[in-house]
């Protein structure tokens, strides 16, 4: 007496689910022609078979077949601009999350000195290693090197990495953004936003009333790295006003907005997503319907896409009320 | 026979999964087979504490805790066997000297726990993109006195049983692409067709948990052997459109609940398992 029916109940009918984006689950034997190159997200079975091994996309170049998975930490590569922030100060090297499979590594060795001197780091140096930066204070940098094990090696050693400060941080889903020329950006409408490859995305007020693009991130830190007091006076970081702070608000909810609707994060896009929601109040961004709303000319290259999301954020909102 | 709450003896509950249901995990999942309930969140594969950091594997750690209290010896076994599971099905070889930590959670605990935790650890694990071998799945039978078996049980009918068993399933589907096939299976991505119809296929699985309390015969093992495979292809075929769901719109859903075209395709899933496995 095998039991032979298995019932399910079907609650609530959602909008017809077709897969414009196929996914393969673990396990799943992939098609691929004799001579593949097996790629990440994938393994070759003992028969020879190619099968996935996360849940995700398949992706063909040439004989390259891969997964790339839904949603994943960050693996890093060297030149990427990262924001990290510091766990733990150690005898001569900082250890920093950066939202990879393991904590990264600055070295002494690899930050600017205040004034940009150059010299011999000296165990004087790693007594003051507090003075430079403490824990949880964030950064940008840049990957330096990777480690045998596997770990990165950031360095600030430019003037546009250092310390941030007076901004908002934003986590996103790493895999939205895409490497760019320049991943330091100004905004015209005076927010500055530090695109960096982790997901861990800075925001924060940039000068007032200029149009022209951030060439190289000079200007962008308040040279506030360094912490030594003669510095700091020079450039005293005045705080915010009322209105970039509004500005920073409403860039921080179009970042969250792309990422809860998985679209790609880059400048065009977040600029698309902030003049749209130039038409509701910052509080009200974040409202299932209203991000529908404001997502859409972000998303018009694909309007299949427009419609899927706006059903599903229209069924969330009839389920808030 | 019907059962109390009016199921047929070899009818599952109706399960309903969320992926995503915590914000700082790396991977989540809430999971229900309707009032058994659990969170499951996944952390890695992350920076290993020193002394837990293993050369040339993943170190996988599973905390199980308990609706209310401090977790005692049930906690830990269902630990222990979900660790043994979550080891092998995880290809820990690819992120060595790291941690991978799995959190299971008791919302609500109404009979079938240990196979609801490995469905929302499956769900969990998925979403933290974290490789698999195959996808986790399994059930929970119960057999009362009389000899009859009841799949998924309530707390009630576990009470009340002479044996319950837990059996948990890897499961790799395996598609048989037709020459030719592939475009077809591009032009599906396209989506031009109203019916989504599940490609030809054999499942494989392979046993990774096994758990009895109570005694059962040799034939009464094995038939519960035989239900955990079909149930178990059922939640699998469950999670993978819940999957699919999640990157439409990302936490955007309420819950991956199976509709009635899904649920027509599973059936016919099941029905062509079946006929494999006669």
């Amino acid at each position: 007496m095998a039991p032979r029916h298995f019932s399910f109940v079907s609650p609530s009918p959602l909008p017809k689910a077709r897969s414009y984006m196929p996914v393969v689950t673990p396990g799943d034997v992939l098609p691929a022609e004799p001579g593949f190159l097996r790629g990440h997200g994938t393994m070759v079975r003992q028969d020879g078979a190619l099968i996935a091994t996360v849940a995700g996309t398949v992706e063909r170049v040439n004989k390259l077949v891969c997964v790339r998975p839904l949603r994943s930490r960050y693996s890093g590569e060297v030149g990427d601009v990262v924001v990290c922030r510091i766990i733990e100060v150690g005898q001569k090297r900082w250890k920093v999350d950066v939202n990879g499979r393991q904590d990264g590594v600055v070295m002494l060795s690899s930050i600017n000195l205040p004034g940009g001197e150059q010299r011999r780091r000296t165990a004087e140096d790693q007594l003051n290693m507090r003075q430079f930066y403490v824990e949880h204070d964030l950064l940008s940098a840049e990957v330096q090197a990777f480690f045998q094990d596997g770990s990165m090696s950031l360095h600030t050693r430019s003037l546009k990495y250092g310390k941030l400060q007076d901004g908002v941080l934003v986590v996103v889903n790493p895999s939205l953004v895409k490497r760019l020329t320049q991943h330091f950006h100004r905004f015209k409408f005076g927010v500055d936003v530090i695109f960096a490859m982790n997901g861990y995305l800075w925001v924060s007020a940039g000068p007032e009333g200029e149009t022209e693009q951030l060439a190289d991130g000079q200007g962008m830190l308040n040279d506030v790295g360094i912490g030594d007091t003669e510095s700091s006076d020079r450039s005293a970081p005045r705080p915010p006003t009322r209105e970039q702070r509004e500005k920073i608000c409403r860039v921080r909810n179009a970042l969250v907005a792309l990422d809860t609707t998985a679209l790609a994060v880059s400048p065009s896009t977040v600029a698309t997503v902030y003049t749209a929601s130039l038409q509701f109040a910052v509080k009200d961004m974040l409202l299932p319907h209203v991000i529908s709303t404001i997502i859409a000319p972000a998303m018009a290259p694909w309007p299949e896409l427009t419609t899927q999301a706006a059903a599903a954020a229209r069924i969330q909102h009839h389920d808030c009320e | 026979m019907p059962r109390p709450d009016g199921r047929l003896p070899n009818q599952i509950r109706p399960f309903a999964a969320t992926p995503g249901a915590l914000s700082r995990a790396d991977g989540s999942s809430r999971f229900s087979h309707e009032r058994t309930e659990l969170l499951a969140s996944v952390y890695g594969p992350c920076e290993a504490r020193r002394a837990r950091e293993l050369s040339h594997t993943a170190a996988v750690e599973v905390l199980f805790r308990p609706r209310g209290g401090l977790p005692g010896p049930r906690e830990r076994e269902a630990e222990a066997l979900l660790c043994r599971a979550v080891e092998y099905a995880a290809l820990g070889a690819l992120h060595p000297r790291t941690a991978l930590s799995l959190v299971l959670q008791v919302v609500h605990d109404d009979g079938a726990l240990l196979s609801a935790a490995l469905h929302a650890a499956c769900v969990a694990l998925l979403h933290a993109g974290v490789p698999l071998r195959g996808m986790l799945a399994g059930c929970t039978i119960a057999i009362l006195h009389d000899g009859e078996m009841v799949l998924d049980p309530t707390a009630q009918e576990e009470l009340e049983a002479r044996t319950v068993v837990s059996l948990g399933y890897m499961f790799r589907t395996c598609y048989q692409y037709d020459e030719g096939d592939e475009g077809a299976e591009g032009e599906e991505g396209g989506g031009n067709g109203d019916e989504w119809e599940p490609p030809k296929h054999t499942i494989e699985r392979e046993l990774l948990l096994s758990h009895v309390r109570g005694v059962l015969s040799q034939e009464e093992y094995a038939l519960c052997l035989h239900a955990a495979q079909q149930a178990g292809i059922c939640v699998s075929a469950f999670c993978r459109q819940v999957m699919e769901r999640s990157t439409n719109c990302e936490a955007k859903l309420p819950s991956g609940r199976v509709t009635r075209d899904q649920d027509e395709a599973i059936t016919q899933l099941l029905k062509e398992s079946m006929d494999t496995s006669a």
